[in-house]
């Protein structure tokens, strides 16, 4: 019997000067990626330094298991299939790299064939990921995908030529070498080399001529990596999930020495630091941003990839073309009402992939606009006007803050001295009607816990959430260095609080300024007196019950379970329904990111799309915790005309309702 | 051409007023520019920033806090600033004030160096509405109050004033004192750097003998008027219902409006 050896002769049939060809396309192309690469770090080197730690646990984590782009399956699976099929043949091609260059030939045996025969479904894998993109492409035709540039084709048209040529090569080797049985475990190239066989093209020229073609093409797409928009993800993204800001989304960094600076927000595309920079560069456009995006969805001009694009588009045109900064400035083609569309929901941050972090550029081109140019809408003027004057964005005279507690005969810090809890109340519990009526309920559940609190009063200021937001940051820094200076003096130590926005601001951002200590959203801190027996609750609602996430709460601070676990306490399993799009999902209400306080001209309102979201539910009740989302609803539900059919309650009002103490 | 606003601190128009006896409790007032001097401001800017005018002064009289007014307008865009503080100011009346004003505005070269004098229409606390007028008096110059626009042209200027029911538009020549209303422009926001730059722009103090006025001649002294009293408006009452047979209820009411609220 013959011995025959397993293994398919990595350099069979391939002329010598083929063979230099390729050891030199591979340093070419390894010298153009380096170069490609080199050029776009020196672009982000163009940015402001900034200190970031690089998580590589986490990057490498969620491109393995692909846990984001798993997200939504549809597109998820067609990354997941390319990826997989592509990395797999990444091995494969390195496995064969080491039999060939180096002295250990491991390419052969019982090795090869369970490698050759994985190569082979990789390759099929990735022709079918591929495929479904191609027709996301030519057929589907997302909205989210546009503009689409040549690049989006090129890319995939040439990894699939990539493949196809793969296994052509493959099979008319097979075919060439007189079809060795074991080279059945490469079925597809072993069928493939019986058709070419059958077309009389089975023999070593042929193989020769595809050969040739597959190293040129495969060399090509590796040198294209670094100079493909699309295909640079493939090492920047990595990157920049690794060099993520570890915080809760959307917490915005201080300018440091504010009085001393000259230039404030995105003024200049330099102004931006070198890892806003690299966000501009991981964006492959792949659009989930935009498919989340309540500003986007509800017909405002903003759209996250867009802004990520421009500027990427406005970075080149600056460092490479080479255009100066009076010649094309940032905004030209980003207009105004672009900026003040956002929210900063984060729902943009939360489907991205790339983890691109677009709420701190939004706030820095905010900063341009209000710090450096007073270019703002006029309702938002007199926002800030009436924070600056009283305190509070509604305007109400300060003096009056502590009103709605005189009756109740609620303590401040003042008058007790200490307390175990500061109770913040935040300006819409104690100027909004409706949400002094939510205090006054969460007042009373603290008492009948025996809850040892007291408030600032009139001490109490704006904590500042909506004036950062909206870009006055010299406003928020009044705000949050005269609140610290007071939780200082009272030596406060833990605060309960019922508004998501001061829960952000107290919790993520005043330690930027010299306060830290343990901050409750009453949602917390209620379930956790319900868990130790301190409040007694009847079962029992029998509205049909929905809870919206309100996006401080739920996608900056993660906190989704608690608000459910207590409405489960008092709402009847069959009664709780839950919202088409929540928790991470969830849709905004509208007034996050200081549009409470903006006129929301263009497009549908948010809010009523919000409604018009829970009417659809059947929904007797709309629960919520947060005091805009509240006012929110209160407002949309109405717009609606579904004021008598559906109820609005923050969560405070359904548990002092259900109480039994 | 220079312009002159004389601009005034005042309480925040959401102030709840607090009485201690029958005077003004101040702790718990925030004091801004008063709303109507920021539209005089604004169009002195405007005809600035227009190349109309080439500078902006800004005058105010009252306590310490006059000056974040001050800085307030410098901030919008204004030059430099003058401050008249002296404790024998307090409890000068609206003709007192004019006065002294008048001092200070010819201390600065007056009608030689500015031709327009732009006023807010009135000031929201003590509402006089009377300083513009008699400022035009004392220096014999025409004064167009309640304006809703300015036109400057060369040594006249177009103003459009708001009468019950209709506007009238007036002719007059420079100098002229204007008095704004709302309407006239929208106030901008500051910028940050405006707001910075305006804390190092010059401020000019002047007490009452810097300016050559004897000290009997101004506060409660040489005012004609003195304020005795300051009395809140009374509560508001909870609305009375009246029910009935309607010939009933309306005999009822116009008894009420007759005998209890006087006005018929």
């Amino acid at each position: 019997m013959e011995i025959v050896e397993v293994t398919r002769g990595v350099w069979w049939n391939v002329p010598t000067l083929f063979k230099i060809m390729v050891y030199l396309l591979a340093i070419v192309s390894a010298y153009l990626i380096y170069k490609g690469i080199k050029e776009r770090y020196r672009l982000w080197k163009r940015g402001k330094v900034e200190e970031r730690k690089p998580d590589i646990g986490t990057a490498i984590r969620e491109v393995l298991t692909h846990s984001r782009i798993l997200s939504e399956k549809k597109p998820g699976l067609m990354h997941a299939l390319i990826f997989f099929g592509f990395f797999v043949l990444f091995i494969g091609t390195l496995i064969v790299a080491v039999d060939a260059d180096t002295p250990l030939h491991i390419y052969h045996g019982k090795f090869y064939l369970i490698v050759s025969f994985l190569l082979e479904i990789a390759g099929l894998v990735l022709i079918v990921g591929l495929i479904i993109a191609l027709r996301r492409r030519y057929v589907e035709k997302p909205e989210r995908l546009k503009p689409e540039t040549s690049d989006d084709y090129v890319v995939l048209w040439l990894l699939l030529s990539v493949a196809v040529t793969g296994f052509i090569v493959e099979g008319v080797r097979i075919s060439a070498q007189g079809f060795p049985s074991f080279e059945k475990v490469s079925f597809v190239g072993y069928a493939l080399g019986k058709i070419f066989n059958f077309l009389g093209l089975g023999g070593s020229k042929t193989h020769k001529f595809f050969w040739f073609i597959h190293a040129i093409l495969s060399f090509g797409f590796i040198s294209y990596i670094a100079y493909s928009r699309k295909l640079m993800h493939i090492i920047v993204t990595p990157w920049n999930i690794a060099y993520r800001d570890p915080r809760p989304y959307g917490v915005v960094d201080r300018i440091p020495d504010i009085e001393e600076q000259e230039s404030f927000g995105l003024v200049r595309i330099e102004d931006l630091t070198w890892k806003q920079l690299m966000d501009l560069d991981a964006c492959m456009g792949c659009g989930r941003c935009q498919d989340a995006c309540p500003a986007y969805s509800t017909g405002k001009p903003l759209t996250p990839k867009g802004i990520i694009r421009k500027l990427r588009d406005h970075m080149e045109e600056r460092f490479i073309s080479g255009r100066s900064e009076e010649e094309c400035g940032p905004y030209e083609h980003i207009e105004d009402e672009v900026i003040w569309s956002c929210t900063t929901c984060a729902a943009c941050m939360e489907k991205c992939p790339a983890r691109i972090e677009h709420i701190d550029k939004i706030v820095e081109m905010r900063r341009y606009l209000t710090l450096m140019e007073g270019r703002i809408p006029e309702e938002m003027a007199l926002a800030l006007r009436n924070m600056e004057n009283n305190f509070n964005p509604w305007g109400v005279g300060f003096a009056s803050r502590a009103d709605w507690a005189r009756d109740m005969g609620v303590s401040t810090m003042s008058e007790k001295g200490e307390a175990e809890y500061l109770l913040w109340v935040g300006c819409a519990g104690s100027f909004d009607d409706r949400y002094k009526k939510v205090i006054k309920c969460l007042v009373e559940i603290l008492r009948a816990s025996g809850v040892d609190f007291a408030i600032l009063g009139v001490e109490e200021k704006c904590c500042g959430d909506s004036a950062r937001r909206l870009g006055n940051e010299y406003l928020f820094e009044m705000f949050a260095m005269e609140n610290v200076e007071v939780l200082k003096n009272y030596n406060v130590k833990k605060i309960i609080t019922a508004c998501p926005h001061g829960y952000h601001v107290l919790k993520n951002e005043y330690p930027q300024y010299g306060w830290s200590g343990e901050v409750y959203h009453h949602t917390e801190f209620i379930l956790n007196l319900i868990k130790n027996g301190k409040i007694k609750l009847k079962k029992g609602i029998g509205y049909k019950t929905v809870y919206h996430d309100s996006c401080y709460l739920g996608r900056h601070n993660g906190i989704y379970n608690e608000p459910r676990e207590i409405l489960r306490e008092i709402v009847p399993a069959a009664k709780y329904l839950e919202l088409p799009r929540n928790r991470e999902n969830g849709f905004c209400c509208g007034a996050g990111g200081g549009r409470m306080w903006l006129e929301e001209r263009i497009g549908k309102r948010i809010n009523i799309e919000r409604s018009e979201e829970v009417a659809s539910t059947g929904a007797e009740l709309i629960v919520t915790a947060c005091p805009f989302c509240l006012t929110m609803f209160e407002d949309g539900i109405k717009v609606i005309g579904k004021e008598e059919a559906i109820l609005r309650k923050d969560i405070a009002e359904i548990v002092r309702e259900a109480m039994e103490n | 051409m220079k312009a002159v606003c004389f601009v005034k601190s005042v309480p925040d128009t959401e102030t709840r007023v607090r009485l201690t006896g029958n005077r003004l409790d101040k702790s718990e007032i925030k004091y801004i520019l008063n709303p109507y001097c920021e539209f005089a401001v604004e169009e002195a800017v405007r005809k600035k920033e227009a190349g109309i005018v080439d500078e902006v002064l800004v005058i105010s009289m009252g306590p310490s806090r006059a000056q974040e007014a001050i800085r307030s307008a410098l901030a919008i865009g204004a030059d430099r600033g003058v401050h008249i503080e002296d404790d024998n100011l307090d409890g000068s009346d609206a003709i007192v004030t004019a006065r002294v004003l008048v001092e200070a505005f010819k201390k600065e070269g007056g009608l030689d160096n500015y031709q327009i004098l732009l006023f807010g229409l009135r000031a929201i606390d003590g509402d006089t509405w009377s300083v513009p007028s008699m400022i035009a008096e004392l220096l014999g110059i025409p004064a167009v109050t309640n304006i809703v626009k300015l036109d400057i042209n060369g040594n006249k200027a177009i103003a459009i004033r708001m009468v019950e029911g209709g506007e009238e538009v007036f002719e007059v020549e420079l100098p002229c004192v204007f008095a704004a209303r709302k309407g006239l422009n929208e106030p901008r926001y500051p910028s940050l750097p405006s707001i910075m730059k305006a804390k190092k722009k010059p401020i000019t103090r002047y007490t009452i003998s810097d300016l050559g006025i004897p000290s009997d001649a101004v506060g409660k002294v040489g005012s004609f008027t003195e304020v005795l009293e300051y009395t809140l408006p009374p509560q508001r009452q909870a609305g009375k219902k009246v029910e009935g047979e309607p010939e009933q209820v309306v005999e009822e009411l116009i008894k009420f409006l007759r005998e209890v609220a006087n006005i018929i």
